[in-house]
Formats: C-alpha cells, structure tokens, sequence
C-alpha cells in the first residue's frame, strides 16, 4: 500500500500544477501533495521554516522537482538537498520541459534519482506520472526522513 | 785484394804435375792475324794447350742452368773428377758446403755485375778432402749483350792463405778493415737486390748508351710490359709524343755533370693502350773513376694523382664559375687565424668596394646591426662541428646608415689538404622577401585581430542562441502541455456538454500542441546538432542500422519491411550525431514507403567517383528530382502533411550532421521509383 507521507510538488506554472495534479488523483494517489512554487519555498518546506515551521507531517515521500523555477532553480533545491544530512537519501525525481544536457548532466552530478522529461500529450504524462508513483510509493525503499 | 799475378804464375806452375799434351809455341804478337791455315791451327793447338794446362783451374758455366759446359785438365787433376763427370753437373755441386752461401753471394754479384773479383771459395775433392780457392767469373756475351756463358777461374788459395795468414800478422788492422767492406758490400748487394725486387717505385738501369739492363717488378706492373719486352723497345717507344722531348735538355745536362738527377712527369702508354703518367726520377751510378756507369730511372704511377688533380682543377673551375654567376656572395673563413676570404659578388652584396672588404670574421661581423650581432655571434659560435650548418637573418650596415636584410648560411668543414677547420657560406640578399615577410605578418596580425572579433561574435551568438533554444526547450513547450492537457481535461470531464464536431475541435487543438511540441523537439535538435562538439570514433554502421531497423519496425510491426543492410559498413564520426542521420534516414524511407507492400530498405555503402559513400534506398513514393536541393533546408517538405507527417527539419538536421563530418549529403529520386539518400564521410576535415 503507498505509504501516507505527503508527495512534494515543486512546480512555479499553475496550468502545469492542476495538470500534476489531477495526473496523480486519476492514478488513485491519495498521498497528500505539498505544492511548493519556488525553490526557497521547496526548501523551507523541507527544513520545516519560515511558512513550515511548525509543520508536524513526516516526509515527503518524494519530490517532484521542476528545474526552471523562480528565486531558487531546481539545481540549486537539488544541490542544497544532497549537502544536507538530513535530507541527503531523500528521493528527487527532476520532471521538467527540458533535456537539455546541462541540465541532465547537472542533476546527474548532484545525485538525481530520476530525471522525466514532460511530455506534451497529456495521455502520456498521465501514464507516466502512475508509473512514477508506483515506483516511488510502492516498489522503492527509502530511508524515513 | 791485391795480389801479385807473377808470384801466383810462378807457384802455381811449379806446382804443375801433367805435362802439356803437345809441343806449343809461346804466344807471338801478330799470330792471331796471321791468315795462313796452319798458323790458325798452330794458334788453336797454343790456346787449347794454355786453356788445358792453365795453372787455374777453368771451367764455362751456362747462363741458363749453371751447369758446367766445359774445364779443362787442372780441374781433373785438381780435384780427381774425369772431364765427364765435371762437365753437364751444376757448378754448385763442386763447392764445399761450408761455403754455400758464399756462392750464392758471388751468384748474384755476378748477375748484377756480370763480373766476380776475388771470391774466397771452397772446392770439395772428389777424395771429399776440400781445396780454397779464389773464384773470377767474367761473362761471355753476345752482340746484344746478351750473356751466354761465364768462365770462372778457380786459382787454389792454398798458398795464398798462408800468406794472407802472414800478411794478417803483419797487417791484422789492415786485413780486417778489408773484411769488413767485404761483408759489407756483400750484405749491401743483397739490400739492393732485394730493394729492385720488391720497391713499390719502377726501377730500370740502363747503359749510357740507351741500352735497357734492368727492370724491375714494380716497373713492369705500371707499364704493362714484362722486361723482356721492355728491352726490346725503347723508353720513347712508349712515351706520348708531346712529352719524348721533356727532358732533353735535363738529360743533356744530366749526362755534362750539370746536374745529378732531375724530375720530370711523363706520359707513357701502357701496354693496354691506356695513358698513365708518371714521375720519373733520372739520375747517375757512376764508376769510383767518376765514369758513368749506369743510369737509373724511377718511376712513380702519378695517374691516379693527376686525374684527381685535373678533376679537382675541372671542380674548382666550375666552382669559381658558380661563384662568379651566382648571387650570392660566398665566403671562407679560417677558423684557426679568422681570416676571411671572399668572392667579388659578396663585397657587392655588402655595398663595399672590393678594397673594402672585411678580410676577417669579426670585421664582417662589425658591419652587422647591433641589434641582430648577437643572434649572428651565437649562431656562428654554437657551430662546433664539421658537417652542422647555420642559417641566420641579419641586417648589414651600409655606407650612409642604412641597414639590408642578408641571410647567412654555412657550415663547417674540415680541409683534408692541411687538416685545418674552415666555415664556408653564401650571402644571400633577403631584403624583398623581408618586405614580403613583414607585409605578410602585417597582414597576419591584421586577420588575427579579425578573426579574434568575429570568433567573439560569433562566441556571442552561439551563447545567445544557446539561451535562446535552452528556454525555448524549458518555455514554450509548457503552454503545449497546457493547451494539450486541459483540452484532454475538457473531453474527459464535459464530454456530455460536447457534440461530435465540439470534440473534433478539442481533438485538433491537441493535435496541434503535439505536432508543435514535436517541432520544437525538432528544432531543437538542429540547434544542437550545429553546436555539439564531436567526437570521433570507429562506427560499425552496419551494426547501428541493424538496430535502429529493429526499432524502427518494433514501432509498425504490422508493416511488411524487407530490410537489406549490407554487412561490415566502417565509417568514422561522431557516434551520437551518426545515429541522428541513420534514424532519420530510416525513419524517412519507412515513412515514404508505406504504400509498399513489401517496403524494401537497404543500406549499404558504393565508390562513387573514386570515393566511398553510404546510402539508404528505399522503394517507396519518391519525389521530384527537380526539388532534390529544397530536401535539405530546415522546414522545407516536398509533401502534403495530410500524408506523410513531419516537420521538415530532420533532412536539414542530416545535412547538418554530415557537414559538420566534412561529408556531402545528396539525394536521388523519381516519382514513384522511389528514393535514395547518399552521404559521405571525412572526419579529418573538421
């Protein structure tokens, strides 16, 4: 059964959140979804501050991460993730428009455990997004955070 | 020796046992030329009974094999042989062992003279009892000289020796002085002979008269003649014509006393016809009178010398003739002295007077701009060696200031004449193709700076449009997504608010957003093929088609492909790029050729034109040939999209990728006859 510690979706364009979304809730994902529109804001999830500090939920259980973001990329989230202890095993799958390879490079030097690239027809990305889920809620083993 | 011939005559005769065997009158002054029969037999009867009774014993000896022709009675009563056991026997045997090589001695005395004096000898007896003698030989010749025979006269020494004995008692100082010169002159005879033979010079004596006496080896050798030969012609039969009278006036003076030897380089005519020369050294044996006895003539072969001579003439002729044509200066510097010696161009070449030229290395040096002299110094300084050469670029200095580019080349060599080093060189006038050199780094720092800038430009504009296309791949695809997604969310959500043609319209926005999204993909793959960087490695594209066909068809496998790829393609490129023109070739011939049942794909690689190109063939629709050159620019389509999908950038994409490889891309076609897409490959070009 998928465990029950909140997914975190870090994800700035509106359109692309509601489609994430409702990607999820279709493929009977129930686990809660933290929606973060900036890198700070991601990382203030994470180290529990600023809007989060008193949050008292677990997880996440993983993270969606978008690269193109405001403030903060998605490379930098990544970067400050693995040079945290703390967070350090927390499992971050990069879904973004690019695959550019920079960026897919980049994300691989820092220790991205998947790397999707988004695609346009909607069908598809619902189909990916079960399967991210799946693999990441069900089939994979992480360390609790 | 000396001896007293009286005293000899008188012991001898009273020693005498046999009577003379006839009646002989004593010799009579006129006998011999009194023509009357009798007389000349009576004379016959007197010699024959001298020679018989002579108190010395008398025999002849053939010149060929030394053998005894003839003795006469006091040989047989002297040492107890009959006439025919002494005559046919080799006059060798008759000596006493103990004196063997005294004989050989007097032997080879007499070859050379033609005479014997004096030789203390031993006679062995046929009782074995042996005998001292003195031995004479004078030789019997013919005409020609020619010797036929010698006669030796053995006079017992018996008494002699006891007299001598008396003599070296009285005189031993004397006596032993006397020995002395006789082994000396015995021991100098066997040095000489031995010399004639074996010198490496040619040797002849010859008779004041001209006549040929002697030759030796070493002369037969140069001259090609045995000295048999030699004597039957003369020295001028051989020699060049031009130079028979030489040395008339040398020989002339020679022969007054004038001179004792003189020197002369002949040419003579060796007996295969070839030329030789020779250095011919004439001189004088003269006789302890003061007469000549002999002239000696030497001879060295000085062909080789002189040919190398005059070839070293012809070379320094030719040298000089260079030298003088050539120009550029030439010049020669001992490196022991420093002094400098050079040809008249290169004064010329320096603007000075041919009494102004520097006669040493430092002087010509002098004259170099201060600003190159130290380049020149080292450069010249660094040469140790015979056999390394340098090369420097200096300026001189000309009257009036100014300064000329010259070039400077040499080297060093080792004169083998006096084993003296030497630098030799040329002057080369370098001024005009300094112009050129300085127009032509003017013009090179010209286009560096320009090539600088447009390499910033265009550093610049790669940047941008690697920002450009990095947020074309992050932005523009999001409002696809969007458009795509929420019409999916419209159908799925208010498909009871939605007629048929209402979802037909939502079908076509999404349809839209994905062939955009599609596009976008496309050209951004274009952009990153332009800007990649290769990396070229070994591709097996055989291999790379096999797969990618496998794919391909995975992805239609309803589809009837006959595939033929032909095994072992080789090419080299970048393997990532290579497999972008592949997919694209392929995916193009499966596309075009879907009306045909079977398609049939080949791959496969051709000489073309002396080169080797690879090609994807397939039997599919075609195309105008007249458009073949549109195939390759980016959005351009020969087809309509109702029929065949796609953007129009993956042909551009291919021509991009074999450009960037050095290779040419074309394509063959007719309506209907299907399509074929060529490319070449050559790496090394970028």
């Amino acid at each position: 059964m998928p465990k029950s510690h909140p997914i975190l979706l870090v994800e700035d364009n509106p359109d692309d959140q509601l489609l994430t979304l409702r990607a999820l809730e279709s493929n009977n994902i129930i686990n809660q979804v933290e929606v973060a529109v900036d890198g700070q804001e991601a990382l203030d999830y994470l180290h529990r501050r600023g809007e989060y500090a008193g949050r008292s939920d677990r997880g996440p259980q993983f993270v969606l991460l978008d690269i193109n973001l405001p403030k903060l990329s998605g490379i930098e989230v990544l970067r400050e993730i693995r040079s945290t202890p703390r967070l350090r095993h927390l499992p971050v799958v990069i879904l973004t428009s690019s695959k550019e390879d920079r960026d897919l490079i980049e994300s691989y030097n820092l220790g991205v455990n998947s790397y999707i690239r988004k695609p346009v027809d909607f069908n598809q990305f619902t189909e990916l997004v079960k399967q991210l889920g799946f693999y990441w809620l069900v089939i994979n083993e992480a360390p609790e955070l | 020796m000396v001896r007293n011939r009286e005293r000899d005559k008188d012991e001898s005769t009273g020693r005498r046992t046999a009577p003379p065997t006839r009646d002989a009158s004593p010799p009579e002054q006129g006998a011999a030329v009194r023509p009357s029969h009798t007389t000349l037999e009576s004379d016959y009867e007197y010699y024959r009974d001298v020679f018989e009774n002579s108190p010395d014993m008398i025999v002849s000896v053939s010149a060929e094999d030394k053998t005894i022709i003839r003795c006469n009675q006091t040989v047989v009563e002297v040492l107890g042989f009959s006439k025919d056991e002494v005559i046919g026997r080799p006059v060798v045997d008759f000596y006493a062992r103990e004196c063997l090589a005294d004989v050989q001695l007097a032997m080879q005395s007499f070859t050379t003279h033609g005479f014997v004096r004096d030789a203390h000898l031993i006679l062995r007896r046929k009782d074995g009892k042996t005998i001292p003698v003195t031995l004479n030989v004078t030789a019997m010749r013919d005409e020609n000289g020619k010797i036929l025979y010698s006669r030796s006269i053995w006079r017992d020494a018996t008494q002699g020796d006891r007299i001598i004995e008396e003599s070296r008692r009285r005189n031993a100082t004397l006596l032993s002085a006397n020995v002395n010169l006789r082994s000396r002159y015995q021991s100098a005879e066997v040095m000489f002979r031995s010399l004639f033979t074996h010198a490496g010079m040619g040797i002849t004596i010859v008779s004041p008269a001209g006549k040929i006496l002697e030759v030796n080896p070493a002369l037969e050798e140069i001259l090609g003649y045995s000295s048999e030969e030699l004597r039957a012609v003369s020295f001028e039969d051989i020699t060049h014509p031009d130079d028979i009278d030489l040395d008339t006036e040398f020989y002339a003076e020679l022969m007054s006393g004038q001179r004792t030897s003189y020197r002369v380089t002949k040419r003579y005519y060796h007996s295969t016809g070839r030329l030789i020369y020779a250095r011919l050294t004439v001189s004088l044996i003269r006789t302890p009178t003061g007469d000549i006895q002999h002239v000696v003539g030497m001879f060295e072969d000085v062909t080789e010398r002189q040919e190398a001579q005059l070839r070293l003439q012809e070379s320094r002729r030719r040298f000089e003739l260079a030298a003088e044509g050539s120009a550029d200066g030439i010049w020669d510097v001992n490196l022991e002295t420093g002094a400098l010696v050079a040809s008249g161009r290169m004064a010329e070449m320096l603007g000075l007077d041919q009494d102004e030229m520097p006669e040493s290395i430092e002087e010509l040096l002098d004259l170099v701009h201060e600003l190159d002299r130290e380049q020149v110094e080292e450069t010249i300084g660094r040469l140790r060696e015979p056999g390394r050469r340098f090369s420097v670029d200096c300026r001189f200095r000309f009257a009036g200031g100014e300064y000329r580019w010259r070039q400077m080349r040499g080297g060093i060599v080792e004169v083998a004449a006096d084993e003296s080093f030497r630098m030799v060189g040329v002057l080369s006038d370098i001024a005009l193709r300094k112009r050129t050199e300085n127009q032509l780094h003017n013009l090179n720092v010209q286009l560096e700076r320009r090539v600088r800038q447009r390499t910033r430009a265009l550093e610049q504009a790669n940047k941008e449009l690697e920002a450009f296309s990095y947020s074309v791949s992050h932005d523009l695809r999001a409002p696809l997504r969007a458009l795509d997604g929420f019409s999916q969310l419209l159908l799925e959500d208010y498909a009871d608010a939605l007629d048929a043609t209402g979802r037909d319209f939502l079908n076509r926005i999404r349809g839209a957003a994905q062939s955009m999204g599609a596009l976008i993909d496309d050209i951004l793959r274009l952009s990153r093929v332009t800007r990649m960087e290769l990396t070229i490695v070994n591709i097996d594209l055989s291999r790379m088609a096999r797969e990618l066909a496998q794919n391909l068809h995975a992805q239609e496998p309803d589809r009837a492909i006959e595939w033929k790829i032909q095994p072992g393609i080789a090419v080299r490129g970048d393997e990532r790029l290579i497999r972008i023109v592949l997919t694209n070739l392929l995916e193009n011939a499966m596309k075009y050729s879907r009306p045909r049942k079977p398609a049939i794909i080949e791959v496969g690689m051709e000489l073309h034109e002396d080169a080797l190109r690879c090609f994807v063939r397939d039997n599919g629709v075609g195309f105008d040939h007249r458009y073949a050159k549109k195939l390759f620019k980016a959005f351009q389509r020969l087809h309509n999209k109702a029929d065949f999908e796609g953007s129009g950038i993956g042909l551009a994409t291919v021509a991009r990728i074999i450009n960037r490889h050095g290779g040419e891309v074309s394509a063959l076609s007719e309506p209907d006859k299907g399509a074929a897409f060529y490319f070449t490959l050559n790496c090394e070009a970028e």
